[in-house]
């Protein structure tokens, strides 16, 4: 108990299962943690992926926990509000950032309740503009983790990603039928973690991005617009990528300072804290 | 073009920074329906137009659908 079991952030898309595959070598125990809010109502269950889990890794235990954090998430990105939003002006749309954010407090306070002492996630080198996916965050996340005695790992973060489809291919195939050709599954030999799942048996294809088979895992997600505009047409019209990271990254500092409080008053009070009523 | 994206996304931003959570999430549905309303439209016509083609399928192989 414990020291065999990890949980992992678990939205049942490429990555992440990959993720999962990838540990199943190592730890008995698997949790597989997917996570719900208004935003991302339209999100597939990933019942697929967690049932081709279960068959390929016969030996190894997946236990898979839904959380819905409305409360949590909507308490990370309104909280002393107008004090952040001095600060930090437009940024507070990092929605995106704090949805995640409101993941990992979830994923530490089931990891704490359960004594599982390993985290992980399938974060990747993707969408970078995304605060929960860049280095300092990352490296904030997991002394934030570290804290609370949990080892917080990124398995797949320096595997490389694969192409995105052309922009023509996405809109003809929308729904259609995208042909996996056998032909192309030997294109691309890198390492991604599509061809890892391919070469488990787990896809049918080393590259599905795009495909019907894609969306049907994908993460569905409308606030993510919402934060492209304030950071591509807004901020980074008129400032370069080495502010947006600067300003990001003192933005999260402060949230996951206010996470970590949040945070070491439920270990200390359990039910009893302001975070136990917000989850 | 780009002070014009400015300063639509600061109209657009602005607003959503003035909306509580629950508003806010439908907020962001709404643009981001529109911001996906037509390529959505465009896949319709190109089925559309393929289908009265007698294309229903790509060439080369068939529909591998959501395998």
């Amino acid at each position: 108990m414990g020291r065999d079991e990890c949980a992992i952030l678990y939205s049942g898309g490429t990555d992440s299962t990959c993720v999962a595959a990838l540990l199943a070598e190592k730890y008995p125990r698997l949790h597989l943690l997917t996570f719900r809010e208004a935003g991302t109502r339209d999100t597939p269950d990933p019942k697929q992926n967690i049932e081709n889990l279960r068959r390929k890794f016969s030996r190894n235990q997946f236990i898979h926990q839904l959380f819905f954090v409305d409360g949590l998430l909507e308490k990370i990105s309104y909280d002393r509000y107008f004090s952040y939003l001095r600060r930090h002006g437009f940024f507070m749309l990092s929605t995106c950032g704090f949805s995640s954010l409101s993941w990992h407090t979830r994923m530490i306070v089931y990891c704490l309740d359960n004594d599982i002492p390993n985290a992980a996630d399938g974060i990747t080198r993707e969408l970078m503009h995304f605060p929960g996916h860049m280095d300092v965050v990352l490296a904030e996340l997991r002394l934030l983790y570290q804290n609370f005695g949990i080892a917080y790992a990124n398995p797949v973060r320096d595997w490389d990603v694969p192409t995105d489809q052309r922009f023509l291919d996405r809109l003809i195939v929308d729904r259609h039928g995208f042909t996996l050709s056998e032909d192309s599954a030997h294109d691309s030999p890198r390492k991604t973690t599509g061809r890892h799942l391919y070469q488990l048996g787990l896809l049918p294809h080393p590259n599905v991005k795009g495909s019907p088979l894609d969306r049907s895992m994908q993460h569905s997600c409308y606030p993510f617009v919402l934060f492209n505009i304030f950071a591509f047409w807004y901020y980074l019209s008129y400032h370069d990528r080495a502010q947006y990271e600067r300003e990001m990254a003192d933005l999260f500092r402060r949230k996951i300072g206010d996470v970590k409080s949040f945070l070491e008053e439920y270990r200390e009070l359990g039910p009893r804290s302001r975070l136990a009523a917000w989850i | 073009m780009r002070p014009v994206r400015f300063l639509a996304a600061f109209l657009l931003c602005g607003v959503a920074l003035l909306l509580p959570y629950r508003a806010r999430v439908l907020y962001g549905a709404l643009l981001a329906g529109l911001a996906h309303a037509p390529f959505i439209l465009f896949g319709a016509l190109s089925r559309r137009l393929l289908r009265q083609l007698g294309m229903s399928d790509f060439p080369g192989g068939s529909s591998h659908g959501a395998g």
